[in-house]
């Protein structure tokens, strides 16, 4: 295979929503996943990739939406077979659960019978197969799911939509001087990967070590940081102030909060660590979005939020 | 500089050939039957001669995967996945407002995209896409075809005007190629790429198409570094629009400037190559010429040219809702054998299933064939049982295309009159087709507003169902809507015939005129001329076969004969709004 060349983390331009969430649920894996949701052209599946390349060292195990489910849950080798040997080949929900990062681009283009597939493994962390006899019942399997997608081409169905802890909106940069950094950057970048031993690659290589070692040490900490009972308290009054369905989006709202501060080098969470991430926690979870009429998160939200963390 | 509709298409071709980043090219209005010398044209270049054809009826496996022989009897990736070891193949899209929805699905997957990934049947395969793609777009169907998949195309060029072959491409082109090496673009021509990008264009694609094209042009040119002529010229090959400040030239005013001036002070003109351009067309002399101007904010460019690159910017949406996803499986459009037998065709195999039938049939080749395993590699031995075909979810089966005239409704509950139709739509689970007429706010009071949606449970339908009047009734111009979409979906065969229902909700009292729709202008004086639009677009909906029509009375009132008469017209059964039947 070519190469694969991605831009650097750390020379991505903007999108620091976007990359913030990915750090945070890359820290507390029990956030669940990130759904990024944005216009055409917004660098979403680049940003996912040199991410994935930066915290995990490779890219993610991805599932393209042309994926058929033999690949998805695993199955025999077909090259064994025709040899006249029976081989085992692991699907892509397995070998994600290996390397602890599954990504679906154009997620919500993927079929509904794959969906129904991931839903059953992200709802139990366990997957099951049993096809053209395989028989493996019990198979551990746990992820963070990342997918991005295109609203303009749909929605999600509200129970996959769930499954994703954090949702990030992206919309493309309009100011004049980021759009001409992004300019910069890419054809940079493009002009650099042509170059043996370019030392903006590896600047940008080093500077990706360091974020790794920063997010890493963030991870091993994250279980010591403490959540006072007002801060729990503080997400349950947010989650019931926004009637937010179910009880995952104050779960991970105190995840990503403990993420947050396990970043920051904070040893107990603080309101502000709720203020910044309940809008990624919620947004998806507020009773427009699970009727399917829009994800949004107004001027009015931010300003209940910030009336009631501020009491 | 005067750019025959030749020099466009195979400077465009060239980019794509140099860069796998400009790998998708749209030609506008291209003549169908010229599309095979285009691609051999770009072939040639990349030095591989291989087509692949991609049309309405192509399928996932037909794209994705192969068979092989050797060494054993096996599945191979298809056509579309780039082999590290061969050169890249030229996907042609005879129509790409026709092309298959699988097909739509791969240019998302494979185009602009740094990597892409074949998960399929036992097949696990990673690549860097160089495919090239040439794809074929009548500009009158952009509408059609959805954005996101319209914006993957980085390279779009207007082709109508191409008739002749394209010659063979210049030896500075081949070497430029054979160098592999791109110009580079210094932080001074970044800075005024943005000038030439519209106003309100979304994402990143555009500025970098913009520049990667520019960067393209001075490669072949056989330069180093790309200046802003450069740029300029990539702004003229796609028709973009001029940024303030830089006006056309006036060709046949003043032949020197046919050609353009670069930095150097070199004439430039698009014969480069040794092509002879042909005179320039009244249409093609608005062309960008980078003057000494001073960088200008983004935005302030003159509008659009009708023959520009983004057609879908200002194109009414016509397509399918979510025309990319793949249907569920719902009310299905299939239905049992009957008939006696009239012919045979070949049909149950061209959907196999190829791993599900060598999986199957794997573990029995030791029965058939004693010595399979100890003979050389040979072929499997299949017999018709072994043999299984996809089983595929259906199309929903049903649509409900409702006319709203929204004037009509004063005192009226029309949704107790519309419930049997919308439960009907519900219960169906068929597509919407929304037709607005007369609504506050609409952004032309003059013309009515349309949308589509997957299910009456799109959040838009309810909020249609309760807009407000407005002040003006174009009631042709939304039976005139309803006529175009379904000639286009019954074309399209996505919809079974007998199970389209057409609800128009109206007083019959059109005042706007077909041509005032037209022309969003009003006229002095109306008279009856809106009735009888409405009247004569109604005529055609009643020559279209297999469509029930319903025209919804909202009951009595002077002019009440206005709805039989547009009930009359269209074959419409009328219905009272009181009397839901």
């Amino acid at each position: 295979m070519t190469e694969v060349r991605i831009l650097p983390y750390s020379h991505v331009v903007g999108q620091t929503d976007l990359r913030r969430c990915l750090e945070l649920a890359f820290v507390a894996p029990g956030i669940g996943g990130v759904l990024v949701s944005g216009e055409r052209g917004t660098a979403k599946s680049t940003t996912v990739r040199s991410f994935s390349l930066m915290a995990y060292g490779e890219l993610p195990v991805t599932l393209p939406i042309n994926a058929t489910e033999d690949r998805v849950l695993g199955g025999w080798s077909i090259d064994a077979l025709m040899a006249g040997k029976t081989r085992q080949q692991a699907g892509l929900l397995e070998v994600a659960g290996e390397r602890g990062l599954l990504y679906i681009d154009e997620v919500n283009l993927l079929d509904d019978h794959l969906v129904n597939i991931i839903l059953d493994v992200t709802s139990t962390n366990v997957l099951v197969v049993h096809r053209e006899g395989v028989d493996r019942p019990t198979i551990p399997v746990k992820f963070t799911l990342v997918g991005t997608m295109n609203p303009e081409e749909g929605w999600l169905r509200p129970q996959l939509l769930d499954r994703f802890g954090l949702l990030v909106p992206v919309s493309a940069e309009t100011a004049v001087e980021q759009r001409h950094k992004i300019l910069r950057t890419v054809l940079r970048f493009e002009e650099e990967v042509t170059r043996p031993g370019s030392s903006w690659l590896a600047e940008g290589a080093e500077r990706d070590g360091e974020i790794r070692e920063r997010l890493e040490r963030a991870r091993a900490r994250v279980n010591e940081v403490e959540i006072p009972d007002e801060i729990l308290e503080l997400c349950a009054q947010i989650s019931a102030r926004f009637k937010v369905a179910g009880h995952r989006g104050e779960k991970v709202m105190a995840l990503g909060a403990k993420a947050r501060a396990a970043l920051e080098g904070h040893r107990v969470v603080t309101p502000d660590d709720i203020h910044a991430v309940a809008e990624f926690a919620l947004a998806h979870r507020l009773p427009e979005a699970v009727y399917g009429e829009s994800i949004k998160w107004t001027d009015e939200d931010r300003d209940l939020l910030k009336k009631i963390i501020t009491g | 500089m005067a750019m025959s509709p030749a020099s466009r298409v195979r400077h465009a071709l060239a980019c794509a050939a140099l860069d796998p980043r400009l790998r998708g090219v749209l030609l506008f209005d291209l003549e169908p039957t010229l599309l095979p010398d285009v691609g051999h044209w770009l072939g040639s270049l990349l030095g591989n001669p291989g087509l692949f054809t991609l049309g309405a009826s192509t399928g996932s496996d037909t794209m994705w995967i192969g068979l092989t022989s050797r060494p054993t009897f096996g599945v191979r990736p298809g056509p579309l996945v780039d082999r590290s070891d061969a050169l890249a193949l030229t996907v042609m899209v005879p129509d790409l407002a026709k092309l298959s929805l699988t097909g739509r699905r791969a240019a998302i997957t494979l185009l602009d995209a740094d990597v892409a990934h074949l998960e399929r049947d036992g097949l696990s395969v990673t690549w860097v896409p160089r495919t090239r793609w040439v794809a074929v777009c009548a500009r009158a169907d952009a509408g059609r075809i959805p954005p996101h998949l319209l914006d993957r195309f980085p390279l779009r060029v207007d082709a109508s005007g191409l008739r002749a072959d394209l010659g063979p491409p210049p030896d500075k082109w081949r070497r430029a190629l054979a160098r592999g090496r791109l110009a580079t673009v210094p932080d001074e021509v970044v800075l005024g790429i943005l000038d030439h990008v519209p106003k309100g264009a979304s994402g990143a694609r555009r500025d970098l198409a913009l520049a990667r094209i520019g960067r393209a042009l001075a490669t072949l040119d056989g330069r180093t570094e790309t200046t802003d002529t450069d740029i300029g010229e990539a702004a003229a090959l796609l028709r973009l629009p001029f940024p303030r400040g830089r006006g056309p030239v006036n060709a046949l005013g003043d032949g020197a400037t046919l050609g353009r001036r670069d930095r150097g002070g070199g004439d430039r003109s698009w014969r480069q190559g040794g092509e002879k351009a042909s005179p320039p067309r009244a249409d093609e002399l608005n062309v960008a010429v980078p003057a000494p101007a001073e960088p200008l904010a983004p935005g302030t460019a003159t509008p659009a040219d009708p023959l520009g690159p983004y057609p879908e910017d200002d194109s009414e949406p016509e397509r399918d809702p979510e025309s990319l996803r793949s249907r569920a499986a719902r009310h299905s459009s299939s239905r049992p054998s009957h008939g006696r037998p009239i012919g045979s065709r070949p049909g149950a195999f061209g959907d196999l299933a190829v791993v599900a039938t060598i999986v199957g049939a794997a573990p029995l080749q030791a029965r058939r064939c004693e010595d399979h395993y100890s003979l050389p590699p040979h072929p499997l031995h299949l017999i018709a049982p072994d043999l299984k075909i996809h089983r595929r979810s259906a199309e929903p089966a049903r649509l409900l295309v409702l006319v709203l005239d929204h004037t009509c409704r004063a005192g009226w509950d029309w949704l107790g009159a519309l419930a049997p139709y919308l439960q009907w739509a519900y219960t169906g689970r068929a597509g919407i087709c929304v037709i607005e007429v007369g609504a506050a706010g609409a952004p032309s009071e003059l013309r009515a507003q349309r949308f589509s949606a997957s299910s009456l449970l799109d959040p838009r339908v309810a909020r249609a169902l309760e807009r407000p009047a407005g002040r003006c009734t174009p009631l042709a111009h939304g039976l005139d809507l309803a006529v175009e979409t379904l000639r286009h979906r019954l074309h399209l065969g996505r919809v079974p015939a007998d199970d389209v229902l057409l609800v128009i909700l109206t007083d019959g009292r059109g005042n706007i005129p077909l041509r005032a729709s037209a022309a969003g202008e009003l006229p002095d004086h109306v008279g009856r001329e809106g009735v009888e639009d409405a009247l004569t677009v109604a005529r055609e909906l009643s020559t279209m076969k297999r469509i029930h029509t319903v025209v919804l009375d909202p009951g009595p009132r002077p002019g009440a004969y206005l709805t039989h008469a547009l009930a009359e017209a269209c074959g419409a059964r009328l219905q009272q709004g009181g009397d839901p039947r």
